[in-house]
């Protein structure tokens, strides 16, 4: 059965200007999609730009380059990528490299893409009964940060119906009272300010306050990293019944990568802005193929001091391990459902490895 | 296995707006040298507040309400600020969570980490020689005392004896001091040849001319006979690098690079050679200025010497210093055996529980007076116990009297709020504020505290008492001689802002950070998370101390940085032989780090054991939770997670304080508070699951199969 596909993002590009000149480029160039119903995992170190690319799907930044699509119509699109290749052709063209038919060429076409991405881009910020925000909630990695102190429990979780326009308070406060239930917490809670819970309790109600609206995608950033121990169980096993009981799609974000395999369908690893392997959880730590990926795997911390103490770990140096000097490395399917950033070299390297593993 | 480190009944409270908080309920632990032990726990939990303790550092609405930690025979919770300066960074370092929040964001990495060593430098030069002269003057007046009451008169010969001795301390100061700056400036030549290597293989930039002009300079002050030997290869060295500095800005990159790396080669070489001791050394040369030793290796030189001394002088010194001794030790015994009649006497007194102020003090105040005066000085371990006894008896009293007059104010206020919260209540609506809990002091917890204090020093008394036949005079005398011997090195250290540099440069190249010199001089807020972890141990590292403390060291961290900063420390470890205490929650990282493991919960030590054992075969319903907590790579099923939160310390529950998250209780975990049940010799933990008596509970599934599956692996 053919999957259905909830969220495409392609060629995601989000550079961050440092000063005048210099650009840090945040994430470059990711490609991924998540199915309907599945949860997909998305590691990497701090800095790597894991955040940057949750934040870009539901537009907290105007995206660089690129598209996202959820359920198949554009919610995001870059622009500043197009007005590059222009600024470039034009630059060429004094260059003397190519033609003044070409330039004219390129630049139409360029700007026939800025006003398809402009029309797209104005079209879900204009539209004002869109369910797009509806659709995808976000939940913060600090609970603390994430809730207004001055708002009750009741208005914080209610203020996203409010907003799209429910007036019926019996109605917002029955809704209130589901939810609470729903994500472990009681009525009387309602009434309460969000200091006066626990850190527990608090990412409890970030939960609620995302899956009031109905999402169909939860966007997860580190929800529980900022969480105690015994706390973190609990918002994993809450999440985890929720996304089965409401047949939600999570985007989950986080470094911890035991938590990420036991939650995840899919994970992509992400390492400098860049997707260097995604794959099956199964699959992605049966057979590691990219050397970050296994320096990662190496270095999960595990409950068992034998091994432990035996443990050799992988240092992973991008410029040792890849010689790309020849040819550059790009996004392939070494085998079926599963990516790796590499070129042809070590994609016939990967491959044969599998082979050999899989007899 | 040599104990560093005793904690015993640890109590601490702290003051709150909402009542007193116990965070730390009677906690017992030992830490042996070269081992680590990871305490485990929620936060709040209380592993912090017992880290902090030990440092010194606890907030200021803390109560230590009782308790000991021994560290070298010292009580840590007794001694006063100034002792602690001494202690604190230099034999106990801590590192903490937050690299970011525990550098200071406007100094350079540099700065941070030679300000603490100018620091030690200068403070312990001024206080040695103090301790040096004291010291002599005091062996003095002891010898001449013995020979009088013998009835003979020496004090000629004991003051030339002493004379002479200080004498040749000073002439091994003097070689010492020498020594000292030759290998200052050879290590920072070291340190900068070799980065000035590095700048000139990358073909950097750099003065050229400068830097020669200034290595021929450290190069000429690092010549040294026990250092860099005058020999045809470091002159031929040296008459290279004149030619170059001659040469000046026209010098050639390439020779000048061949030249760096023979000079390089030479401070290395000379700085791993071996040191002489100057002690000996100092005596030999002023007996034979003339001697040239320079055909023989320093280690025979140190033996030659050695003997020399011996034979010459230090027997014959050591069979006066025993006289001394022998008379110091005997009078303190003598006067302790006095003393420890009255001890008795005031132990019976406050044990009698009817005690009133005026009493109390003249009991106590004669008393301390006589245990100041009882103590043997000449004794250069000093025992704490003897020394803090006065204050730390006067603070235990001076707590239960302010508790008498407090206690009775408090609870008169407590009633009064009580009484118009109830009416509040009665009326039906809910007050807005918070009934707060009365402060009681326990009066029988602090008369227990003081009756303690006298009670370790009777302890203490007799066993010195007993010992006395076994007292060894020469073991103590040489124990002196090693006392004075340290002081006086001391007060030749060499220390100033480029030496400093160039220790900083090694430590932080130790700890993984590539091109330090350029570390060096950067900002906190200019390097990564890892990065700035790493210069917070270098810097707890500079002082070279015994323990080592790290809270929650890799929380703040990322995976792939969390594995090299514990591989860092495990290293360290193992090459300085330090005694760890590692606190965090995350299981796996004790898995990796820990030799042995206790878990607390609620400021309880619940289960303590070898980490095989806490792994293996955990026994507490709490470890078993955060055990099963946690998904591992395997892990398919619902996770077990831990009921509610933990609970509210400013009222601990009665019973077990776990047993309301916990699933296996039992009735009696409501009701009485489960000792620690011995499960090994290593292994014990606080259930009443372990309790013959109790029904036989396995633990959860999710954490066997685990266990059975690592067992599966492993064979």
């Amino acid at each position: 059965m053919e999957k259905e596909v909830l969220l495409s993002v392609q060629n995601l590009r989000q550079y961050f200007k440092l000063g005048k000149t210099r650009e840090l480029k945040a994430v470059d160039d990711v490609s991924f999609d998540i199915y309907k119903g599945e949860v997909f995992g998305l590691v990497g170190e701090s800095g790597c730009g894991k955040t940057t690319t949750g934040r870009s799907i539901i537009r907290l930044y105007d995206i660089t380059g690129g598209s996202v699509y959820y359920k198949g119509e554009r919610i995001c699109a870059g622009i500043r990528s197009y007005k590059d290749a222009i600024k470039q052709a034009k630059k060429d063209c004094a260059d003397g490299k190519i033609t003044k038919d070409e330039l004219a060429e390129i630049v139409a076409k360029n700007k026939e893409e800025i006003k398809k991405a402009q029309a797209d881009h104005s079209k879900w910020s204009r539209k004002k009964d869109n369910n797009l925000t509806n659709e995808i909630q976000m939940i913060f990695q600090d609970p603390i940060a994430s809730l207004d102190p001055r708002m009750t429990v009741r208005d914080i979780i209610a203020e996203g119906l409010i907003i799209k326009g429910i007036k019926d308070k019996d109605y917002i406060d029955k809704q209130v009272y589901k939810i609470l239930e729903t994500v472990g917490l009681v009525q009387e809670h309602a009434s309460r300010y969000p200091h006066e819970f626990s850190g527990g309790q608090r990412q409890r109600i970030g939960i609620a306050r995302a899956v009031i609206m109905n999402p169909e995608l939860i966007i997860a950033d580190e929800p529980i990293s900022a969480l105690d121990v015994s706390i973190q169980a609990q918002v994993i096993n809450l999440l985890n019944d929720l996304s089965r009981e409401l047949g939600l799609t999570i985007l989950f974000i986080a470094h911890d990568l035991a938590v990420v395999k036991y939650f995840s369908n899919r994970i992509a690893v992400m390492y400098f802005g860049k997707i260097v392997e995604l794959g099956t959880s199964d699959e992605l730590f049966a057979h590691p193929f990219h050397p970050y990926t296994r320096s990662l795997l190496s270095a999960i911390p595990l409950p068992d001091p034998i091994t432990e103490k035996n443990r050799t770990r992988i240092v992973y140096n991008p410029v040792m391990d890849h010689d790309y000097s020849k040819e550059g490395p790009s996004m392939r399917e070494v085998y079926p459902g599963h990516f790796v950033y590499c070129n042809t070299e070590e994609f016939e390297k990967y491959r044969r490895e599998y082979e050999e593993s899989a007899k | 296995m040599e104990k560093k480190l005793e904690v015993k009944n640890l109590q601490i409270s702290f003051r709150t707006q909402g009542g007193i908080l116990k965070a730390v309920r009677n906690i017992s632990f030992d830490l042996y040298r070269g081992e680590t032990l990871a305490i485990v726990g929620e936060s709040g939990s209380g592993k912090s507040v017992t880290s902090k303790a030990i440092m010194g550092i606890l907030a200021g609405n803390s109560i230590v309400e009782g308790g000991e930690i021994l560290y070298d025979g010292q009580d840590l919770l007794k001694i006063s600020e100034e002792d602690f300066h001494k202690l604190r960074g230099d034999k106990v370092a801590m590192i903490f969570q937050d690299p970011m929040s525990s550098l200071n964001q406007i100094m350079r990495v540099g700065q941070q980490m030679t300000e603490a060593m100018i620091l030690k430098a200068k403070t312990g030069k001024k206080n040695a020689k103090h301790a040096f002269n004291d010291m002599l003057k005091l062996l003095g007046e002891n010898i001449n005392a013995a020979d009088k009451e013998a009835g003979v008169d020496l004090t000629a010969d004991v003051a030339a004896k002493l004379a002479k001795f200080d004498e040749f301390c000073v002439s091994a100061t003097k070689i010492e001091r020498e020594f000292n700056e030759a290998n200052g400036s050879l290590l920072q030549l070291e340190v900068d040849v070799d980065s000035v290597i590095q700048m000139l293989k990358k073909q950097k930039k750099i003065e050229l001319a400068a830097e020669l002009k200034k290595f021929k300079k450290l190069y000429g002050q690092s010549f040294n006979p026990y250092l860099v030997v005058k020999n045809d290869e470091t002159d031929a060295c040296m008459s290279e690098l004149t030619a170059l500095v001659k040469n000046g800005k026209n010098a050639e990159p390439e020779s000048a690079l061949k030249t760096l790396e023979k000079l390089h080669a030479i401070a290395s070489a000379a700085l791993a050679l071996e040191k002489p001791n100057f002690f000996t050394l100092g005596y030999y040369l002023t007996a034979n200025p003339n001697a040239d030793l320079s055909s023989m290796s320093i280690a025979e030189m140190n033996e030659m010497t050695r003997e020399y001394l011996d034979r010459e002088f230090m027997f014959a010194f050591i069979e006066t210093a025993e006289k001394g001794v022998l008379y110091s030790h005997k009078k303190s015994i003598e006067k302790k055996a006095a003393v420890l009649p009255e001890l008795y006497a005031a132990l019976e007194y406050f044990k009698s529980g009817k005690i009133d102020e005026k009493t109390a003090e003249s009991y106590i105040k004669p008393l301390s007076e006589k245990v100041i005066d009882a103590i043997d000085r000449l004794n250069v371990k000093k025992e704490s116990i003897e020394y803090v006894f006065p204050s730390a008896v006067s603070t235990a009293i001076k707590e239960y009297f302010d508790g008498i007059k407090k206690n009775p104010i408090e609870e008169k206020k407590y009633l009064k709020n009580k009484a118009k919260y109830d009416k509040i209540i009665r009326k039906g609506s809910q007050p807005d504020w918070v009934l707060t809990p009365q402060v009681i002091v326990d009066l029988d917890l602090k008369i227990s505290n003081i009756c303690k204090i006298i009670e370790n020093l009777c302890k203490h008394y007799e066993s010195d008492i007993e010992k006395d036949a076994a007292f060894d005079a020469n073991f103590h005398v040489i124990e002196i001689i090693d006392y004075l011997k340290d002081q006086a090195s001391k007060f030749v250290v060499k220390m100033n802002k480029m030496i400093a540099k160039a220790k900083a440069i090694k430590l932080l190249e130790e700890v993984g950070i590539p091109e330090p010199a350029a570390r060096f001089r950067q900002y906190p807020f200019e390097l990564s998370g890892g990065m700035r972890q790493r210069v917070v141990i270098a810097i707890a590292l500079a002082a070279n101390p015994d323990i080592l403390i790290c809270d929650e060291p890799t929380t703040a961290l990322d995976v792939t940085i969390q594995a090299q900063i514990l591989e860092l420390i495990n290293n360290i470890k193992k090459e300085r032989n330090l005694s760890v205490i590692f606190i965090t929650h995350n299981m796996g990282v004790v898995a990796n780090m820990a030799d042995r493991i206790a878990v607390m919960y609620a400021g309880k030590i619940v289960e303590y054991g070898t980490a095989e054992e806490i792994f293996y075969e955990p026994a507490h319903p709490y470890t078993w939770a955060l055990l099963s907590s946690m998904p591992d790579l395997y892990t398919k099923d619902k996770l077990e997670s831990i009921p509610g939160t933990p609970p509210n310390m400013i009222y601990p529950p009665r019973g077990d304080a776990f047993a309301a998250r916990n699933k296996y209780a039992l009735e009696i975990d409501f009701e009485i508070e489960p000792p620690l049940f011995d499960v090994s010799e290593t292994h014990a933990a606080a259930t009443w699951l372990l309790h013959p008596n109790a029904p036989k509970v396995e633990m959860p599934g999710i954490i066997k199969e685990r266990i059975e599956r690592m067992k599966k692996e492993r064979e």
